[in-house]
């Protein structure tokens, strides 16, 4: 019962602290927050510098499936929320899929 | 639902008073068993995969609380030892800092006013040396570069955490840090940027949550430019006798507290409370700088030890 | 009881947890054969690579050219550690330093002796700006290569006159026309950056660069001294000295603030002031203390730098 009471009130403190903790004021940073930019998209810029984790190669931008491709190896990286997700592990593979299309299409 | 608190608070109760004693004995015993045990999460054993999925599991529940928390446990004095960070690392305009292990980005927002306020005080310099030219001239200069407020310089996030790093996005836009600013999903051990790329690479309270330390370290000599920067801000080893047993008493009795009242996530701080433990202390984290191939490292202690800036370069 | 036995229970089962900590350690042995390792590594790059970049070239070139023959004891509260691999083909951090601050020299009309220019001279070494982390923050590591460099070149020039004399070649001098002509040489070496020299001297009078000043000075004044045939063993060893610091000190603020046509009212004054000490010499008067004339010397020159800073720059 105490135990309960105690999480209650903690959760009540909690909640409270929040609301008054805000993010450390900056000092005003020179541009004003846009409330147009929504939409989070992939800046094409990051490609000067961006590229695969695996070969060290550049990649290219495809926008109809919003990925950043590795050709040589076959490796799609997808870009989640205009952030570019460059973990292997979490990369799809083109090379496999295109390979299991092919005999698919070969047989009808 | 009563049931289950009681029992979780009976077992945190446990775990309080045994956290202490636990962790002597545990110090104790350094003799090492490659064949069980890879690596540690925590104090608690596990395999480099396993540690992987959980630090990952650890951090998608901290996300949204991440600064809230930090704030508490080291009673504001993080932003502090993120002010010294920067002061050490004195930013001139152009240069491109690449903050792995950012998750919320507080260190690339502090790089990016340092660098607006460097660039104020560089544009009024040349002010006063176009002293003879005419107010038409001077405003059309001024324009010129006025617009080019950040001096060429970047900042690029890396985290391996998309919840963390879709945090701070939101932060930077509501913070109106909108130029100079780049996020990317990415494994500090296999980082996907070109080779000699970055002026300075920071990493602040990051790298002890790495699986693999030493390929983080190559991966950050590949991708500095020669006469790059490399900086960690760490907690590490307490040199205070006195000071050491009190930060014990917090770390372990008051942390996971505060992060079970204020988060409602026990664990997750137990573990970072761990993690802190277990990191090499000042001298043998620069050994393995220097092991990676950086030059002139050295160390500054902020609060006797309970954190430190190890600094090294590429040459 | 019941309660105690679930504690002893808890405590039992942690400790059981805890397993030794896996820490790649490396012996002393092991990180001395890595470090060698690296050292190989690198030579092999240079072999490998044509020998075309900057850096190759200037290495080869170095080994005749150590322009710091006065290294400098940096008190920080940090640890600094790790000293540069000398091997051939492979620079050492001190050399690349002297690189880097020889080459901003170029810089110092336009930013002053300040890290601003010795973040531009590392930038035309194609070294990032971060490099100028390895040095001091005032500007003064510039400050005393310049310094240090300009008394290498001194003692050249004295070198070359005292062979020639030897060899017959030349007259050799009188005292007073002999420090005469060795004073001017040495100021004339600051006419490229006279306009910004008054930053540099205060940069010198700052309490923490005061040690390295007063050594620079003193050897600089020592070796005047040795080349003019000075032999005493006595106190005039140290009279002499002061003596010749106070004189170069008050020629140096003139020379400052002179606007004459080639300095000639520095010339002049200087030759007043060494009238005046060889009479003073004649008449057998000595100074008591060897530490009242320099800190005469210098309280005239804070005193005159305080107010021409004033007019300057402000701090």
């Amino acid at each position: 019962m105490l135990g309960l009471a105690a999480c209650r009130t903690g959760r009540r403190a909690s909640a409270v602290t929040r609301r008054l903790l805000h993010p450390a004021p900056h000092r005003a940073a020179p541009n004003p927050p846009d409330p147009t930019s929504n939409k989070k998209c992939f800046n094409p810029e990051l490609l000067s510098f961006l590229v695969c984790p695996l070969s060290h190669k550049p990649l290219r931008y495809e926008e109809s499936t919003n990925e950043l491709i590795n050709e040589e190896l076959g490796i799609a990286y997808p870009i989640i929320d205009g952030m570019p997700n460059m973990i292997p592990q979490d990369a799809r593979m083109i090379q496999k899929e295109k390979k299991q299309e092919e005999p698919e299409q070969s047989q009808h | 639902m009563a049931v289950v608190a009681n029992r979780r608070c009976v077992v945190g109760l446990c775990r309080r008073l045994c956290g202490i004693t636990a962790m002597r004995w545990f110090t104790r015993f350094q003799h090492t068993d490659r064949q069980r045990v890879e690596t540690h999460f925590g104090f608690e054993p596990v395999s480099e995969a396993e540690k992987k999925e959980k630090v990952q599991q650890v951090f998608d529940n901290v996300a949204l609380k991440y600064d809230i928390m930090n704030d508490f446990m080291t009673l504001g004095i993080h932003r502090l030892w993120k002010d010294s960070l920067l002061r050490l690392m004195k930013p001139y305009p152009g240069t491109r800092l690449l903050d792995v292990a950012g998750g919320t980005g507080d260190i690339a927002f502090l790089f990016l006013d340092y660098i607006y306020s460097q660039r104020e005080i560089q544009m009024r310099r040349e002010l006063k040396s176009w002293q003879n030219l005419s107010w038409l001239e001077i405003s059309k200069s001024y324009q010129e570069t006025g617009q080019d407020l950040l001096g060429g310089s970047h900042a690029v996030i890396c985290d391996i955490n998309q919840k963390m790093m879709a945090f701070g996005e939101k932060k930077a836009r509501q913070l109106g840090y909108t130029k100079g600013l780049s996020w990317v999903v990415g494994n500090a051990e296999e980082l996907p940027f070109f080779d000699d790329n970055f002026d300075i690479y920071t990493v602040g309270f990051g790298i002890r949550n790495m699986t693999n330390i030493k390929q983080a370290l190559q991966e950050a000599y590949r991708v500095l430019k020669p006469g790059g920067r490399f900086l960690c801000l760490e907690f590490s080893q307490v040199n205070n006798p006195l000071i050491s047993r009190i930060y014990d008493l917090y770390s372990f009795q008051v942390i996971p507290v505060l992060g079970e009242v204020i988060v409602g996530d026990w664990k997750s701080y137990q573990y970072l409370v761990e993690s802190i433990r277990l990191f090499p202390a000042q001298e043998e984290f620069k050994a393995m700088i220097e092991d990676a191939g950086f030059m002139k490292v050295n160390y500054h202690n902020l609060a006797s030890g309970i954190a430190a800036i190890h600094s090294g370069f590429k040459l | 009881m019941g309660a105690v036995v679930l504690l002893r229970r808890a405590g039992w089962r942690l400790l059981q947890r805890c397993e030794p900590v896996l820490k790649h350690q490396l012996t002393p042995t092991q990180r001395t054969f890595c470090k060698s390792a690296v050292v190989w590594r690198v030579l092999d790059e240079n072999k490998q690579q044509p020998p075309s970049s900057p850096k190759q070239d200037s290495e080869t070139h170095q080994p005749g050219e150590q322009s710091d023959s006065e290294p400098r004891q940096h008190s920080h509260s940090s640890y600094t550690g790790q000293g540069g691999y000398e091997s051939e083909g492979y620079e050492s951090e001190e050399q690349l330093q002297q690189r880097i601050l020889t080459a901003s020299l170029e810089f110092v009309r336009e930013y002053g002796w300040t890290p601003e220019a010795i973040a531009e001279g590392a930038k035309s070494l194609d070294l990032s700006a971060a490099a100028t982390g390895m040095f001091e923050n005032d500007g003064s590591d510039l400050v005393f290569h310049f310094v240090s460099q300009c008394n290498t070149q001194l003692n050249k020039l004295l070198e070359e006159e005292h062979k020639l004399v030897q060899l017959g070649q030349a007259e050799k001098k009188k005292t007073d026309q002999f420090l005469r002509d060795a004073i001017e040489a040495r100021l004339k070496m600051l006419i490229p950056y006279i306009d910004k020299w008054p930053q540099a001297m205060s940069i010198m009078l700052f309490p923490q660069n005061i040690p390295a000043a007063l050594n620079l000075l003193t050897s600089m004044v020592d070796d005047m001294w040795h080349y003019a045939g000075d032999q005493s063993t006595d106190i005039n060893w140290y009279t002499r000295r002061a003596m010749l610091a106070g004189i170069y000190n008050t020629t140096e603020l003139v020379m400052v603030q002179d606007s004459s046509s080639d300095y000639k009212d520095t010339w002049h004054f200087l030759e007043n002031r060494i009238d005046n000490a060889m009479k003073m010499g004649h008449a057998a008067k000595q100074v008591k203390s060897t530490g009242d004339a320099l800190v005469q010397g210098l309280m005239g020159a804070t005193i005159t730098l305080k107010n021409m800073t004033g007019l300057n720059q402000r701090r």
